[in-house]
């Protein structure tokens, strides 16, 4: 609409400058009468060669990483290149922001110049209160002519993720009773400092096994030094199984930062932890084993590339089946609006 | 005036649930003074490119293009500034306004006297366009016209750029502007004047940078974006969903966009210019026929005003009836007054008499002719008796012609110097004179007048002139011989009063002469023959004054052959020329003339020419006529050259005018930034004695970081109190910055009021400037 009246506009100047060079037969008139029907063409053409042009890459400031934190700011940066030597004023750019893991999404219009060989660099300093995958989409250029006669629309698939790691929560461990409510008899041993292992089998001494080990009344029984072949727990490592579920994006997110706030603990205390989540994708449990805390960047960047399902105790549900020999895991769920951590014994 | 507007806050966008736009987005700025700078040189480029072009469509050069542009060019860079803050607006346009007017009252009279003489230019153009005369001139009080121009171009460039300051600066409102610069220069367009290329690039060029930028709608509308340096605002109707986070302005794209649209004009310009030559185009252009319609109409709007309709038009064809003063300007319709058949014989000037005043009615303003005064026999031609017995008696030199006068214009009967009879009756008549030439020049006239050759009439001055006139001969060194006291006075008018179509009206009751001697000092032929007259009879030498027509010989190339005549039915004898064909000349009101006979013993009456010529003006310099113009406050006003160029009476306060306006805009400049200055310190002092203790601290505290940053450029860069505090600890070696820190936090972002001996703790612990300086 807006167009419509600049081209009426511009049509009735246009005619009163006919009028005037009817009338008067001046060089000025006729100058203005030539520049008016040419301006249009000029305009127009410039705006059709940059949209033919213009190029738009999208990434974020800091190259080398890729990953953002939750509630820090996390700059994107939106190139427009331009080889031409035309220059726009009014670029309507159509963004879409997601989160493919929270599935959200939404789209806003940036306005921005463009200019002559250059183009225009649009840095988009944003603040994920989710954490997950952001995802910021360039989907269409809108390039007005400088006559403000057209649009010229391009559609446009320049895109750039970032994964944005969960806040960790420093008091987690306190906050979360249930942890402590479901420790198996030898976690509380641990707990009180004592050797915190399962026996796995007894079998012969072999020198250089600790004394310790000996299991001295069924050496006694059987007059030959019998070992108890203790499997730490830390060997076996602790199991954490978050569930995915999606149907509340606030519990949601609850799991993925209370997950992500133990695992971030349990390492700095130089345990070692293993992420076990179901994939309703591969319809499999994902486990991987973290060592350090980058490799707790990795593994929720991978987690966060998975769908969310609809229930509270699916992942749950299937580790019995799939993995008997687990004895038991720590369950981060949420229950009655909640989030809990549960150990939880397999079967 | 402006109103001022609630700053709007920065929002939190949400981009999509879970990730909001930073605030920081919106805290990025742009320069808006370039931006206002960009604004300014689009108001030059329209303001005096209109000026530019209306003056160099009239074709007039005489003044100081080069003042023009910067003065004009610097006010519009000035005014778009003012649109920087509310209060600058608001205050700054006042101050202006006292200013300019002040300015435009000292120097009203040059003002004036330039609008005169554009409008007086512009009548000429119209006048030589419509092939009329003139029905309206001004007069200008200064005739420096080089001063008094520039002085109006000033005048309407400083106005121009406050209007289109008001559009552009504003909304970018073209069309207005438009409307606004190209109004006047419709006139020299009708009248077929095309202006200077340089000043039709910079007009459109500057209207094409406005239309770009409206069209873009970024150039940071004043009115709906608040006078902030954001780059970005949020635009769009709150309630509506997807509004558009837009870039207010950008100046790096303006001033690309500026130099395309400026570019492309000029090549476009260029382009047709080459292609269809402006002084080609109208070549073979037959007219328009609803042009033609309006020109009547136009023509005499332009050139007569409304009152045109209604004018008497008495006073058109000629001078005659020795009516004297009452003439502003002497308007010409270049319409034939008489035919005359003739064959030329002199490369003199002929003069074709009517009218001979004999006595001056001083206030009264006219002259009595000599056929209304008894004392005279009018067809006495003892001059013409003495030439024709010349001729008659083939004396050398001698000659006689015939000349046929058709007056078609007037009423009057005309015949030239020398008829043997000057009772002519019938509407064409024909007449036989001998003409005096330097062949028979000595020829001695001795013929009987019936009486005396003249009478106390013509060496009569009245006493009411003779304070004037006797004034008039003290200033002059006079030869011994009456010719040559002719030519002295003819050199005295030359140098000293010069000659103008334009003398104005004289006064009621004022002397014609008196008037045109010691006030007006310029005028026409009849002010010089009228005061010539009682000057040669004050002199002692009798005088008369007389109008009529004067030809010029180069008249004659413009004369018709008349076919099927011989030569020497019309000229017999001696002629300077050789023989001629007969031509017929039309003799229009632009060759009415008025000019002195003196009695010569052994002449007889002779005609006298004394009005000196009308030259071009000179171009000189604008600053060393100003100096002319101050230097001549020493004298009594002397004169220019031999032109139009009018040495005029300086005002003696002209000089410390010009100083005390210049004096004055500086002081009021001074004033203003120191009130602007003021008002900050006090609006700073008004903040801090109504907040509490904690805005007392962080009003404090950031009034320190902002004199800190200005001699610390790092310290400057530190955004947090956390950076700032332990910058300036380790700087400083200062002691305890956690403690400070957790106080201006506390004071910063809580609801707790802190305590006075933190405050003062934070005060004493801040190292002061002296030592930071050092």
């Amino acid at each position: 609409m807006e167009n419509t009246f600049r081209l009426i506009g511009y049509g009735l100047l246009f005619l009163l400058d006919v009028l005037l060079y009817y009338f008067l037969h001046s060089h000025f008139t006729f100058i203005v009468m030539i520049l008016m029907i040419v301006a249009p063409i000029v305009s127009l053409i410039s705006a059709i060669i940059l949209k033919k042009y213009v190029t738009v890459e999208v990434t974020n400031q800091d190259k080398t990483s890729r990953y953002g934190k939750q509630n820090e700011e996390a700059f994107f940066l939106i190139k427009i290149h331009n080889p031409t030597p035309f220059v726009a004023l009014d670029v309507k750019m159509t963004v879409t922001v997601s989160n493919t893991f929270f599935k959200t999404e939404g789209t806003k219009t940036f306005v921005v110049p463009i200019y002559a060989l250059k183009g225009y660099t649009l840095e988009l300093p944003m603040l994920p209160n989710l954490c997950g995958i952001v995802s910021v989409k360039v989907t269409s250029l809108k390039i007005k002519d400088l006559m403000g006669f057209k649009f010229f629309n391009k559609k446009m698939e320049a895109e750039h993720e970032l994964i944005i790691i969960p806040e960790e929560i420093s008091d987690s461990m306190e906050e979360l009773p249930g942890l402590e409510q479901g420790m198996l008899e030898s976690e509380e041993s641990t707990k009180r400092g004592n050797d915190f292992s399962d026996v796995q089998e007894i079998r012969e001494y072999i020198p250089g096994d600790k004394l310790m080990s000996i299991h001295w009344k069924l050496s006694a029984k059987r007059d030959i030094l019998m070992v108890k072949d203790r499997v730490s727990m830390s060997d076996k490592q602790l199991v954490i199984l978050p569930e995915l579920c999606g149907a509340n994006n606030f519990l949601l997110e609850q799991i993925v930062v209370t997950t992500y706030s133990v695992i971030a603990k349990l390492i700095k205390d130089k345990t070692t932890v293993r992420l076990m989540y179901w994939s309703s994708k591969r319809y499999e449990y994902e486990d991987i084993r973290l060592d350090y805390i980058e490799d707790v960047n990795d593994a929720f960047a991978k987690m966060f590339y998975e769908d969310t399902y609809a229930s509270y105790d699916e992942a749950s549900s299937y580790m019995a089946n799939v993995h008997p020999e687990m004895k038991a895991y720590v369950h981060v769920t949420a229950d009655a609006g909640r989030v809990t951590v549960n150990v939880r014994e397999n079967g | 005036m402006a109103t001022k507007r609630k700053q709007e806050p920065i929002e939190y966008i949400t981009l999509c649930e879970g990730v909001t736009l930073s605030p920081s987005f919106f805290e990025k700025k742009e320069n808006r003074l370039l931006t206002l700078l960009l604004k300014g040189f689009i108001v030059y480029l329209l303001s005096m490119g209109s000026i530019g072009f209306y003056l160099s469509a009239i074709d007039v050069k005489e003044y100081n293009e080069v003042l023009c542009h910067l003065v004009i060019g610097g006010m519009a860079i000035l005014c778009a500034f003012l649109y920087y803050r509310l209060f600058v607006e608001n205050t700054g346009y006042l101050i202006l306004f006292a200013l300019f007017g002040l300015a435009v009252y000292q120097f009203r009279i040059y003002i004036n006297s330039g609008f005169y003489a554009l409008v007086n230019i512009t009548t000429d153009r119209a006048s030589q366009y419509f092939n009329v005369d003139i029905q309206r001139l001004y007069t200008e009080q200064i005739e420096n016209r080089y001063v008094t121009i520039t002085f109006v171009c000033l005048f309407i460039g400083v106005v121009l750029d406050v209007l289109l300051n008001v559009y552009i600066s504003r909304r970018m409102q073209y069309v207005n502007s438009i409307f606004f610069i190209m109004g006047l220069n419709l006139i020299p367009l009708y009248l077929t004047e095309e202006p200077d290329m340089r000043y039709v690039i910079m007009m459109l060029a500057g209207v094409v940078m406005a239309y770009i930028f409206k069209s873009s709608k970024h150039y940071s509308p004043q009115v709906n974006v608040k006078r902030d340096d954001r780059v970005f605002a949020h635009k769009g109707r709150k309630k509506k969903k997807n509004r558009e986070i837009s870039y207010v302005y950008d100046i790096k794209a303006l001033v690309q966009a500026g130099i395309f649209g400026t570019i492309f004009t000029i090549c476009v310009v260029l382009a047709v210019s080459a292609f269809k030559p402006k002084d080609s185009f109208n070549v073979g252009y037959q007219g328009n026929k609803y042009k033609e319609l309006t020109m009547a109409a136009v023509s005499t709007l332009l050139m007569d005003g409304w009152d045109g309709l209604y004018r008497d038009r008495e006073d058109v064809g000629g001078i005659h009836g020795g009516k004297l003063g009452d003439v502003s300007t002497v308007r010409l319709d270049y319409e034939t007054d008489l035919v005359v058949q003739m064959t030329p014989y002199t490369y003199d000037r002929i003069f074709l008499k009517s009218f001979t005043g004999i006595e001056y009615v001083p206030y009264a303003n006219r002259w009595t002719s000599m056929a209304d005064l008894t004392l005279y026999d009018a067809s006495a031609t003892p001059e013409a008796d003495a030439l024709k017995d010349y001729y008659e008696g083939k004396g050398k030199g001698s000659s006689k012609g015939v000349m046929t006068i058709n007056p078609i214009g007037v009423n009057d009967f005309y015949y030239p110097y020398y008829t043997e009879n000057t009772q002519i009756e019938g509407v064409t008549y024909t007449v036989e004179f001998y003409p005096r030439l330097d062949e028979n020049e000595s020829v001695i006239v001795l013929s009987d007048y019936g009486s005396e050759p003249y009478t106390e009439l013509d060496l009569y001055v009245p006493p009411e002139n003779e304070k004037a006139i006797k004034e008039l001969c003290k200033s002059i060194e006079w030869s011994s011989s009456d010719e040559g006291k002719v030519y002295d006075l003819q050199a005295y008018f030359q140098e000293n009063i010069p000659y103008t179509i334009r003398p104005g009206k004289t006064p009621k009751n004022e002397d014609f002469v008196n008037y045109f001697l010691m006030d007006n000092r310029k005028g026409y032929c009849t002010h010089y023959a009228s005061t010539a007259v009682l000057v040669f009879r004050y002199m002692g030498i009798p005088a008369r004054y007389v109008e009529g027509y004067a030809v010029d010989y180069n008249q004659f190339e413009n004369a018709e052959l008349v076919e099927g005549t011989k030569y020497e039915d019309y000229y017999k004898g001696y002629s300077e020329v050789g023989e001629t064909a007969l031509l017929q000349l039309n003799v229009t009101d632009a060759d009415a003339h008025a000019w002195v006979e003196i009695y010569i013993t052994g002449k007889g009456w002779i005609p006298v020419e004394v009005t000196p010529s009308g030259e071009t003006e000179e171009v000189v310099d604008f600053w060393e006529m100003f100096d002319e113009v101050m230097g001549d406050q020493e004298t009594e006003g002397g004169d220019i050259g031999g032109g139009n160029i009018v040495n005029f009476k300086v005002p003696n306060k002209l000089i410390k005018s010009v100083c005390y306006t210049v004096a004055g805009i500086v002081v009021a400049l001074l004033l203003m930034l120191l009130a602007l200055k003021g008002v900050k310190v006090l609006k700073v002092y008004v903040r801090y004695a109504k907040a509490g203790i904690n805005d007392k601290l962080i009003l404090k505290y950031s009034i320190y970081c902002k004199k800190m940053g200005k001699k610390d450029r790092a310290f400057k860069e530190k955004i947090n109190y956390d950076e700032q505090i332990e910058y300036l600890a380790t700087k400083y070696g200062c002691q305890g910055e956690q403690k400070i820190i957790a106080i201006l936090e506390k004071a910063g972002f809580s609801n707790i009021a802190i305590d006075e001996a933190d405050y003062e703790m934070v005060m004493e612990w801040l190292p002061s400037y002296s030592k930071t300086s050092s």
